[in-house]
């Protein structure tokens, strides 16, 4: 990657597209401090990551930054409740009531009301994928970063989870980056980028002029 | 707004064919209307203030598309029209070809465009919506134009006529490339396709003809 | 800490198999190294019992020709001064004849305490027909001198001491102590009995002991903390010996033992680490995609590490417990079994609780040191690999 210089507005909903090998998930994960730029910075909220200890960037990650992978990536071990109680925990704040509660509400909103006691393995591809979804919110991250959500999901899944993820875009004003192929998802961002070898090739955002 | 829009709107709105049809026809056989008229007053507003009622949400894509229906049917039943006023213009010896790129459903402005070059004086050639870029080099080889007009809506579009764009202008650096349509109303749009003009509206098409 | 300790359970929970068969191998390790420990220990210490269990471990002896006259005070001043020393029992010991009509055979009569001398040699249960004497002139016979003598219980011979006299004496009873060097040699009588015979006063010629049981390998300690007591006076002191002097060959045998207990124990110990250590190594690449989750989330390094610590925590202290168990029940077949044709054990188990708990403790740091590295691999996994590989 090289020359990228982007900044997302607060409460966006960005699309970041391009062929497989471009770059973009690279950029997801630099952008989610998953992965350390070899130069440059990456400031979220104010700060810069490079000059953050292992500690702060988990923090970072913890509070302010949500994942939803194309593998959806749930602990299989674990039931959809906890997953989804699972940031919280690693928060180390005590579990109350409220916090149950409220992971209860976001699989309400995902509409896994009826399955939220089943282990993450004996899940469909849509309902871990929505699973997820609501995981990525449990903290109230100001960012949610997004590579391929609806990448092994078919159309109708697609359709459910691209309604979602803009619900909760309006509804609690989060920022969200998604890299995808699907142009469904793409044409109905606020902002369209394109990465082409490692540079931005094409960067439109949809403000009627 | 034009006096006779009230009540195209209305037989469109009932999806009354006939009656639309032969209103918009008869308002140009009877001259009360010009044909550019007919296109910028009736048919383009027609279509841009289309909105669903609420209580026909469920069916609103179909009431879309059979207006659509109506408004293309008008178009090509113009066409007579355009041949008409060619026979009374200058004719421009150059070549356009028109299209809509690969994925790109939206034509109606596409074939307004292109009546609009006709009556303009251009030989100008539509030649569909949703065509593949190898398509379209294919077709500028066979027509060897002296202009490409592309019409985007739809602004994820702008991804591909970025590349359609370079690749006319790697191949056939000569030609002149046109766009137009509403994606390229969004922020940054324009900047990414190469062009030699952008026009917001059909008309501006006479602008070209002038240049010649 | 509750959440990784929650994970961990998890973890290991989710693999049933592969974590009973962990605990499995951790507990079949420590049970062989409790099996092999009780078998060892207690083979030892039958042996060790077998040899100088009904002896005398320390003995204090007279000069040559002399006798102790004033032996209750030496006792009580050493039970007071010398620590470790059981049970003291002055003896008083003539060698003569026994004259049965025209047999005649040589004899060692040993003249005793019964009640402490009971407490070394247990009488008790060595006798195999009569009883332990009691009055003076009454005498227990070595089943050898049945067949020599041709004697029976109540009979009465003559003890003859050359150059000192003949004594009458009654056989009350006959004893056993399987080896035959005693049984042919021996006749045993109070104090009085040899003491009259020999014609002295209420004298005895040494004073044998026994060290208690768990000091037994301090045995030349105690005996020069024993010689200690005794001041030269120019008169001559008393000589004291123990066991360990008169039975070298004895303690090296037990020493190679002890030091190839410690070496199979040693090794056990380390294939066990080896197995947990590989193990957990391989759950950690199992569960690297979930740790990569985690991470994602914003699990700290030290959470993640924690996780396979607890890991390995909870397979050795599972181990161990079943392990502890798996040990005591092959040890309680082994001697329920494994049977001599008397009805006792062929080995006899020594089951020290202080050893088992050692291994059990052993078992548990080893996972805990082996489940080090598997950890540190953990902390040090980056997200992103985790991601791409997937
Ligand atoms: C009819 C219609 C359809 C029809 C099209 C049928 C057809 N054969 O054309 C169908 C049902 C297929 C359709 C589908 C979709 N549509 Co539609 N559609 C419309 C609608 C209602 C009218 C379009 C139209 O015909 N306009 C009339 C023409 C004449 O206007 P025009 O294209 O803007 O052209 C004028 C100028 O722009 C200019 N011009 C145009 N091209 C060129 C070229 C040159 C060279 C020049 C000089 C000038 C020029 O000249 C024309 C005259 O002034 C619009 C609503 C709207 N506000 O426009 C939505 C609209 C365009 N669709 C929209 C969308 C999102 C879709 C869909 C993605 C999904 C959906 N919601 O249905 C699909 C996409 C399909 C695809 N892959 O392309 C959005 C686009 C938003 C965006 N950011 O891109 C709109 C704006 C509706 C909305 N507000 O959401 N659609």
């Amino acid at each position: 990657m090289f020359g990228i210089n982007l900044a997302f507005e607060e409460g966006s909903f960005n699309s970041i597209i391009g062929q497989s090998g471009s770059g973009k998930s690279t950029l997801l994960n630099i952008l989610g401090s998953l992965d350390r730029p070899t130069s440059g910075d990456i400031i979220i909220n104010g700060k810069n990551t490079k000059n953050m200890s292992n500690t702060e960037i988990a923090v970072l990650r913890n509070e302010s930054l949500g994942f939803i992978f194309q593998f959806h990536y749930l602990l299989p071990e674990f039931t959809a409740l906890e997953n989804v109680l699972m940031p919280y925990r690693i928060s180390k704040r005590p579990v109350t009531e409220e916090t149950i509660k409220y992971a209860n509400e976001l699989l309400d909103i995902v509409g896994l009301t009826k399955v939220k006691n089943n282990l993450a393995i004996n899940m469909s591809g849509g309902q871990q994928q929505r699973v997820a979804i609501a995981r990525s919110l449990m903290n109230n991250p100001k960012i949610i970063l997004a590579d391929e959500p609806t990448g092994n999901l078919d159309s109708d899944s697609t359709e459910q989870v691209y309604e979602l993820l803009r619900k909760i875009n309006r509804q609690f004003g989060t920022t969200f980056i998604i890299i995808t192929h699907d142009r469904h998802i793409a044409e109905k961002a606020d902002r369209i980028i394109e990465i082409k070898d490692g540079r931005i090739n094409l960067d439109i955002s949809k403000t009627n002029a | 707004m034009n006096q006779y829009f009230e009540k195209f709107e209305e037989y469109l709105s009932q999806e009354d064919k006939d009656n639309s049809v032969n209103y918009v026809l008869k308002l140009l056989d009877e001259k009360l209307l010009t044909l550019e008229q007919v296109y910028m007053e009736l048919l383009v507003p027609a279509q841009h203030t289309f909105v669903c009622k609420e209580e026909d949400k469920e069916i609103c894509i179909w009431k879309e598309h059979s207006r659509t229906s109506i408004i293309r049917t008008i178009l090509e039943c113009t066409y007579p029209k355009v041949i008409e006023r060619r026979k009374s213009i200058n004719k421009i010896d150059k070549k356009v070809v028109i299209f809509t790129p690969s994925e790109e459903y939206h034509e109606i402005g596409a074939i307004i465009v292109n009546n609009y070059f006709q009556i303009a004086g251009f030989n100008s050639q539509y030649i569909g919506a949703n065509t593949p870029k190898n398509d379209i080099i294919l077709a500028i080889k066979a027509y060897k134009p002296d202009y490409v007009a592309i019409s985007v809506t739809n602004y994820y579009n702008i991804v591909v006529t970025k590349l359609i764009a370079q690749e006319i202008r790697k191949q056939y650096p000569h030609v002149k490339i046109i766009i137009g349509g509403q994606a390229f109303l969004q922020q940054g749009a324009i900047n990414q396709v190469e062009h030699d003009y952008y026009m917001i509206k059909a008309e501006n098409v006479f602008d070209i003809a002038k240049e010649v | 800490m509750k959440l990784a300790f929650s994970i961990a359970v998890r973890f290991l929970k989710s693999g049933k198999f592969q974590t009973w068969f962990i605990i499995l191998g951790i507990a079949i390790g420590v049970s062989v190294q409790v099996f092999i420990g009780s078998l060892i220990s207690g083979l030892q210490k039958s042996l060790v019992d077998k040899t100088i269990g009904n002896s005398s471990q320390i003995t204090i002896q007279a000069p040559t020709g002399e006798y102790l006259s004033d032996y209750s005070d030496i006792i009580t001043s050493l039970s007071t001064n010398v620590d470790g020393i059981k049970i003291y029992s002055p003896t008083i010991t003539a060698r003569g004849t026994l004259l049965e009509g025209t047999d005649t055979s040589p004899v060692v009569m040993r003249g005793f305490d019964f009640e402490s001398a009971n407490q070394i040699y247990s009488f008790n249960e060595k006798i195999t027909e009569g009883r332990i004497p009691t009055a003076i002139n009454e005498i227990a016979l070595g089943i050898g001198f049945k067949d020599s003598l041709n004697i029976d219980l109540n009979d009465q011979i003559t003890f003859d001491i050359p150059t000192i006299g003949a004594t009458e004496v009654t056989i009350v009873g006959f004893f056993d102590f399987k080896v035959s060097a005693i049984n042919t040699a021996w006749a045993i009588t109070g104090l009085n009995t040899v003491q009259t015979s020999l014609g002295v006063g209420n004298v005895v010629d040494s004073i044998e002991s026994q060290i208690e049981d768990d000091l037994i390998f301090d045995a030349e300690v105690i005996s020069a903390s024993v010689e200690n007591q005794f001041v030269n006076d120019g008169e001559g002191i008393p000589t004291v010996s123990n066991w360990i002097q008169s039975n070298e060959e004895l303690l090296s045998g037990l020493q190679g033992q002890s030091i190839s207990s410690i070496m199979i124990q040693v090794f056990v110990m380390i294939s066990v680490v080896l197995a947990i250590a590989s193990i957990l190594a391989i759950i950690v690449m199992q569960k690297s995609k979930q740790i990569g989750i985690l991470k994602a989330m914003g699990i700290q390094n030290g959470d993640a590490s924690l996780i396979f610590l607890f890991e390995g925590l909870i397979l050795g202290v599972l181990g161990a417990v079943f392990g502890v168990l798996l040990g005591l029940g092959l040890s309680y077949a082994f001697t329920t079994f494994a049977l001599n044709s008397d009805g006792t054990p062929v080995v006899p188990l020594f089951i020290d609780p202080a050893f088992i708990a050692l291994s059990a403790v052993i078992a548990i740091v080893a996972s805990l040191g082996a489940s080090l590295i598997p950890a540190r691999k953990s902390s040090k996994l980056s997200v992103i690999e985790v991601i791409r590989n997937a």
